[in-house]
């Protein structure tokens, strides 16, 4: 079930209302049932991975639990008698075996998502290679189903498990209350990715119907509407028929193009967000932040900062941080010492887990070449940026740059944007010759022989209208969202003024929404 | 916490050590900086710092940083 289909019309006024009327200690297993009903609407099938990822993940938390248990138990009993050594030896035992359980359903969970969504890719790219040095070695192609939103709820998983390995919080008691966690209704298809400590206990508290939190629920889902049908699905139209035949455009147009599809990605990403979060505030559970205006950023990592946060935070935390400050990580640093420049060889344990990191990122996003040179590519600028601050700032101090001037803040949004823009096409772009070819048209501002108009397909002239005035909604938003709480400004207004607000948005998204109830086009990020 | 403070100086010059509570939390220092001075408390101090310790509060200043260090010192 979509956000934007029907059914979920139907659906969520339907779970709130019975939500507030299910007696208060049963509201997480009403939560629970809806859930599941939600996820499983889409294909009964999903729920079998859906159930073996919390199964796996709930034993694994609780025999975690069973060695600190232990670990604790026999410290104590022996206190006096243990040395410091006997005491350092226990403690190492029982680190192996938490690492043996967390490492076999690591694995595990994370192998079923890898076999599911990129044997196929592989079987492709070695079948391609066995036959251009004429092997008739083969791998075969299977037909696999890829459940809706199992690299979202994977990942929640092994965070939780990962956060009782490393002792952040016990492991939960209740399997039924595990199950809710990785599966509530508004984020299980694209997030946000929620951590166990600051989601869980909101699930299973009882929750009281809250005005304020139902007001403010609907305004942000509205909100979130308003981005997906009005202007994502718009701007869908102009980018897909760009795509489907890119040689018929010209160096500008596919420029704008680019343009367009950033705001495209952006309005139905953070579109959907908001239609979850604003779903979730309407039963008093608040989620995790997701994007912070990010093509106001100053730099490519203050964008991955700001946009798919807490994508970027899981990162961060389960891969980032544990790799670079690994042995190896650390050790590459040791060596660049004795090797390299002093500023080169400070930064090699970051070069380390950032390759990485990225590399999974691409990979995270979808099982093909161009997926992966998308990862790759904000790899090497982050990393470049990295190795290059000492010049840049030599020459900005030459340049008597200030950092605070506002021509100087602008350029670097802008420059931002563009790098940014460039990515999208790598993300956008159906294969890698395509992505290639369009930046080539872009650079050297190529004209095709017979040019198109962008105007000469499905997105008419109203359509460029519409756009271009809700994405001038949206950035005026994004502005005034820097200065005040625009949520709370509009609830001191008159009520004339705030229902004319709520009116006209409703409005706009049942008559400029691009909708179609039987086939709603498809949230961008459900494919992940 | 002088030989903190010279570490943290030497990957950012920029930054008011001695008064700043919450590195952090404000932004001041993110997660490339954390990595360049871990990597350097590790082989000044001769610790390990687990990953399980990379947390905003043994971060935030000097003084978290310094009990830190003393803490994993002592359980060495």
């Amino acid at each position: 079930m979509t956000f934007n289909s029907l059914n979920f019309f139907l659906f969520f006024p339907a779970a709130a209302m019975l939500y507030f009327l299910v007696p208060q200690k049963y509201q997480w297993v009403f939560l629970l049932i809806s859930s599941y009903f939600f996820y499983l609407f889409a294909n009964m099938k999903f729920g079998f991975f859906l159930i073996s990822t919390t199964a796996t993940t709930f034993f694994a938390a609780k025999a975690l639990g069973a060695v600190s248990d232990y670990q604790k138990i026999t410290l104590l009993q022996n206190k006096g008698v243990f040395s410091k050594e006997q005491a350092k030896e226990c403690k190492a035992i029982c680190k192996s075996r938490k690492k043996r359980i967390v490492a076999a359903v690591v694995i595990l969970n994370f192998g079923i998502l890898a076999f599911l969504k990129y044997f196929n890719f592989l079987s492709a790219n070695f079948n391609f290679f066995a036959k251009s040095i004429h092997s008739s070695a083969g791998l075969p192609v299977l037909k696999l189903i890829l459940p809706l939103g199992i690299s979202f709820y994977t990942f929640q998983a092994m965070g939780y498990l990962i956060d009782v390995y490393r002792g952040k919080y016990p492991p939960e008691q209740n399997p039924a209350k595990l199950a809710l966690f990785l599966s509530f209704f508004p984020q299980i298809m694209e997030g946000p990715i929620g951590r166990y400590d600051d989601l869980a206990h909101q699930l299973y508290e009882p929750h009281e119907f809250d005005y304020d939190n139902a007001k403010y629920g609907l305004q942000l889902m509205l909100w979130g509407y308003f981005k997906k049908v009005v202007i994502a699905d718009r701007a869908g139209i102009l980018v897909n028929t760009v795509y489907s035949s890119y040689q018929s455009y010209s160096g500008f147009q596919l420029a704008i193009t680019a343009v367009v599809y950033a705001i495209q990605i952006y309005a139905d990403f953070s579109g959907y967000i908001d239609i979850a979060t604003g779903a979730a505030q309407f039963m008093g559970i608040r989620l995790a932040q997701n994007f912070n205006r990010p093509y106001f950023s100053k730099t490519v990592s203050e964008f991955w900062r700001r946009w798919h946060i807490t994508l970027g935070t899981w990162f961060k935390d389960y891969l980032f941080y544990p790799l670079s400050l690994s042995k190896a990580g650390l050790n590459l640093g040791k060596f660049g010492r004795k090797h390299f420049h002093a500023d080169f060889a400070k930064n090699l344990p970051a070069i380390f887990g950032l390759s990485i990191v990225w590399l999974t990122t691409g990979l995270w996003h979808g099982a093909d070449w161009h997926y992966i040179v998308y990862g790759v590519y904000y790899g090497l600028l982050i990393i470049l940026s990295m190795l290059c601050k000492p010049v840049f700032e030599k020459i900005n101090n030459r340049l008597n740059v200030h950092p605070e001037q506002f021509g100087w803040k602008l350029f670097r949004v802008a420059r931002t944007f563009f790098l940014v823009c460039l990515g999208f096409i790598l993300f956008r772009a159906d294969n890698l010759p395509t992505a290639f070819g369009v930046m080539r048209s872009i650079f050297l501002m190529s004209r095709p022989a017979v040019g198109t108009s962008l105007l000469n397909g499905d997105f008419t002239k109203t359509d460029l209208l519409f756009f271009v005035l809700s994405t001038g909604i949206l950035l005026a938003v994004s502005l005034l969202q820097r200065k005040m709480n625009l949520r709370e400004t509009l609830a001191q207004k008159s009520t004339a003024v705030r229902w004319a607000v709520y009116c006209t948005a409703a409005l706009s998204v049942v008559f400029l929404g691009v909708l179609s109830s039987n086939d709603p086009t498809q949230f961008i990020y459900f494919q992940f | 916490m002088e030989e903190i403070i010279k570490i943290l100086k030497q990957f950012r010059p920029d930054i008011d050590f001695e008064n700043q509570k919450n590195l952090i939390g404000d932004g001041l220092l993110d997660s490339l900086d954390i990595v360049s001075i871990v990597s350097e408390f590790d082989s000044e101090f001769d610790i390990e710092i687990p990953v399980e310790e990379i947390t905003p509060e043994n971060f935030n200043s000097v003084q978290a940083m310094k009990e830190l260090i003393e803490r994993l010192k002592d359980e060495a």
